[in-house]
């Protein structure tokens, strides 16, 4: 190779990550809709172009391998090799393959990985489709990807699924009412409810809602599930008066004829592809800057919010000592449109660094797939505000939180179709994973239609386990008690399972979000629902913070860990064991005077007027404080050589006034006090 | 590289000269960033003794350190002449408590000479050498090694406890 490979290599890593992205889409995509040509085309787009950049690099076993696999899907694409579940399984190999040596070649590597294996299925998988049947426990699905060449919804063909499982005749059945029809809707009704003395009819053409209003010409198209034959079925519907023309067919051979339905499909993947055009000619707008510029820029911005404040307190202090004077209101003036400006300014530099949380959600589709057959389930994933933006920080950061809580709805929550089907549910379960912005913060939320959260359950669990004295316990509501679940160690399902309980719990979840100045909360019903809401700050450069005096030093508490301040009432502190206690909604918690943590000089000499109630990992506590300042958004500076390895604090910032108050993290605070040690190896 | 002061070529020093306790020290000017009067120093609960604590340096928040007290020479007592000695090095950025920033020195660099085996409370691993200017004795401290010895030191003091 005469190029340097590594000057190159860095744009073929960052290039093929987001083809592989793209590869793996089109493929879920065509997972659900072998017909979505669209999703091939797109398919062997990715594979093209990855064969062509790594061989070029001279990553040629890559190259070759890459080669087979769009060879495979040219076929499928040139329609000689219909598509089925063992070729779209290949092809998922095949992407984790290739992702495989894109990690390899990430670490230095030249990503030469023995693919032989691999590439044998492909040749077989193109010479034979028919020998490769997938193993029988498989089978059903297959059936479900080969004939579903029409319009059903995965709530559909999970019905047909379901009824070959059972062995049951799944019947398409098309019929026409006399021309000049008096009663379209009755005779309809009267069709469909005949049938449904035969079996279950989950779907019709046009829609029952359309039915009912006479939305139809004459043609209508039922869908069934039945025990009874196709003559049985017919004699059925054909002993309706105003009935012609019936048809029966079996739903494999239905499918061609609905080819013809298609065609509104193919009006929307027009339009699909008219909005393509448009995001790529977005794209070309855009271009790389190394997040270190960002980040530059945003400590420019941070000194500027500084001196905003601190300007605009100058202003008003010179204003109130020449009050009246021409150059003081001109000076207000401009304090207060710089103020202005370098607000939009920080907005501005904030946007830069956010990205849609699309960059994680993306490979959830994957996940969700993968878990649901592993566990023998069925899974509606439902995604939405996968645009939402959110500082690149945290994005790098909360994958992983919410890999673990989509395992823990598809293991624990999500139930088997047996036991969803005999407690009246759809067999298919529903898990919903939504983003949305919500003043200044990002609220993601994961809902599963499961079993919920058993309330007593929890109760028990946490008696066996020691975690919470008895008396409290049974105090507890059961929100309350659900918070339990954050606590470390503490893991409701009786077993432990592939899929999840790896002994990281919900407690680690807890305390990455934390960590990036986030929370999470559950809200649950027994048998229904359970959601956790993890709520973060758009940006972790700049937080809302309440400032708060310990004798004469200032400290800012950061917002999401507040949970109340009140007025310290001598007789609501109690001592138990010369321990200073409260009690904050029905719990009793440990009162901490934060000037003997952080020893104040002359501490003896002041008095604490206010209580803080913060949440920290483990359990909430109260701290003392002299005096509370008021909220305010703090920018976060790094604290630097040495300090910077004292436990308890995120960093400094620089108030008004132009001094520096520390900003005190409570986890590690707390867990610092515990401890006894305050230092920070490594 | 910095051990070749010794022992190559004749060149010249320049050195920001301040006084702790009685003694007169100097640090090479390239690492001297700039000499700010004392202000508000942020106190930083559980940070080793040394550490007075932390300034705003234009934005920047600025470790400070009370060199007599890293010397173990008693606390620094503040007065007009105190001074905060900003000096950077490999990207850590420190201040400097002193009692008085005397002069900026030039001198040559073969009248500096090796430090004697025992020296009043520094440790002699950060001493580059001894310079006698003026009957004067001036102390050239090791930046460099003085933030690596830090590292360590400071932990292990963290360690301790102190």
């Amino acid at each position: 190779m005469d190029i340097d490979v590594n000057e190159y290599r860095s744009i073929f890593l960052e290039e093929t990550k987001e083809l592989i992205e793209q590869f793996e889409k089109s493929l879920l995509e065509l997972e659900k809709q072998p017909n979505n040509t669209d999703a091939i085309q797109s398919l062997f787009r990715a594979a093209h172009t990855i064969k062509g950049s790594s061989s070029s690099l001279g990553f040629d076993s890559l190259a070759k391998f890459t080669h087979s696999l769009e060879s495979l899907m040219d076929m499928v694409r040139s329609s000689k090799l219909s598509l089925n579940q063992n070729i779209i399984n290949i092809l998922f190999k095949g992407l984790d393959f290739i992702q495989e040596a894109v990690d390899d070649i990430e670490e230095g590597h030249n990503g030469d990985i023995d693919s032989s294996e691999l590439v044998s299925l492909i040749e077989k998988a193109k010479t034979s489709p028919s020998e490769l049947s997938i193993p029988s426990g498989d089978s059903v699905i297959e059936k479900n990807v080969v004939h579903s060449l029409d319009v059903l919804n995965e709530v559909e063909t999970g019905v047909i699924n379901e009824a070959f499982i059972k062995g049951l005749n799944v019947f398409v059945v098309k019929f026409s009412l006399a021309q000049g029809c008096q009663m379209k809707y009755p005779r309809a009704y009267m069709v469909l409810k005949s049938l449904e003395q035969l079996g279950e009819i989950f779907k019709t053409l046009p829609a029952v809602t359309e039915i009912e209003q006479e939305k139809f010409d004459l043609d209508l198209t039922y869908y069934i599930v039945t025990k009874s034959t196709e003559e049985e079925i017919k004699n059925v519907v054909q002993g309706i008066a105003e009935v012609e023309m019936v048809e029966v067919l079996p739903y494999e051979s239905a499918r061609t004829e609905q080819i013809q339905s298609l065609s509104q499909e193919n009006i929307e993947k027009d339009e699909k592809s008219e909005i393509k055009v448009k995001t790529d000619f977005k794209k070309s707008q855009t271009i790389r800057i190394s997040v270190e510029r960002l980040d530059n820029l945003m400590n420019l911005v941070g000194e500027l919010v500084i001196d905003r404040t601190r300007l605009i307190k100058i202003s008003e202090d010179v204003g109130e000592a020449l009050s009246g004077s021409d150059s003081v209101t001109s000076l207000t003036e401009v304090t207060t449109h710089m103020g202005r400006t370098i607000n939009l300014l920080q907005d501005e530099i904030l946007r830069t660094r956010m990205l849609p949380v699309s960059h994680i959600f993306e490979r959830f589709p994957r996940l969700v797939r993968d878990l649901s057959h592993q566990l023998n389930k069925q899974i509606d994933f439902i995604v939405s505000g996968e645009e939402t933006e959110l500082d690149k920080s945290i994005i790098d950061e909360i994958g992983e939180p919410l890999v673990h809580l989509i395992r823990n709805s598809l293991d624990h929550g999500v139930e088997s179709p047996e036991e969803r089907k005999s407690k009246g549910k759809s067999e298919r379960g529903k898990l919903k994973l939504s983003a949305k912005q919500e003043e200044g913060y990002v609220v993601i939320q994961i809902e599963d239609d499961g079993r919920g959260l058993d309330p007593d359950k929890i109760r028990e669990k946490a008696k066996k386990r020691d975690i919470v004295s008895p008396n409290i316990l049974d105090q507890m509501d059961d929100q309350a008690l659900f918070e339990l679940l954050f606590l470390p160690g503490f893991s409701t399902a009786d077993k432990v399972s592939e899929v999840s309980g790896r002994g990281v719990g919900l407690d680690v979840v807890k305390s990455v979000v934390e960590r990036l100045n986030g929370s999470v909360s559950l809200i649950s019903k027994l048998g229904e629902y359970t959601r956790f809401t993890l709520k973060f700050p758009l940006t972790l450069a700049i937080i809302q913070a309440l400032l708060v005096k310990v004798g004469k030093e200032v400290y800012a508490l950061p917002l999401n860990v507040v949970l109340e301040t009140r007025f310290l009432e001598e007789e609501e502190v109690q001592s138990i064991q010369s321990q200073q206690v409260t009690l904050f909604r029905g719990e009793v918690l440990p009162v901490l005077r934060l000037a003997d943590i952080f020893e104040t000089p002359g501490k003896q000499d002041f008095n604490e007027n206010f209580l803080v109630v913060v949440s920290t990992s483990d359990k909430n506590v109260v701290l003392s404080v002299s005096d509370l300042i008021g909220n305010s958004e703090v920018v976060i500076k790094p604290l630097g050589y040495i300090v910077n390895r004292v436990k308890g604090f995120f960093g400094a910032t620089i108030l008004g006034d132009g001094r520096v108050a520390l900003i005190v993290d409570t986890v590690s605070l707390m867990s610092a006090v515990k401890e006894k040690n305050f230092i920070k190896v490594g | 590289m910095e051990k070749d002061v010794l022992t190559s070529d004749v060149y010249e020093i320049q050195l920001v000269v301040f006084k702790l306790a009685k003694e007169f020290y100097g640090i090479e000017i390239s690492s001297v960033q700039e000499i700010i009067k004392i202000q508000d120093i942020t106190r930083v609960p559980k940070a080793p003794g040394f550490v007075e604590g932390v300034i705003n340096l234009r934005g920047k928040i600025v470790p400070v350190v009370d060199l007599r007290r890293r010397f173990e020479l008693g606390q620094t007592e503040r007065t007009k002449d105190t001074r905060v000695i900003v000096v950077e090095t490999s990207g850590n950025i420190v201040g400097f408590i002193v009692d008085l920033v005397t002069e900026i020195l030039r001198f040559s660099s073969d009248s500096l000479e090796p430090p004697p085996p025992i020296f009043s409370g520094i440790d002699a691993e950060y001493i580059k050498g001894v310079a006698k200017v003026d009957e004067r004795l001036i102390v050239l401290l090791d930046i460099n090694l003085m933030f690596k010895g830090e590292e360590e030191d400071g932990l292990k003091m963290l360690e301790a406890g102190k």
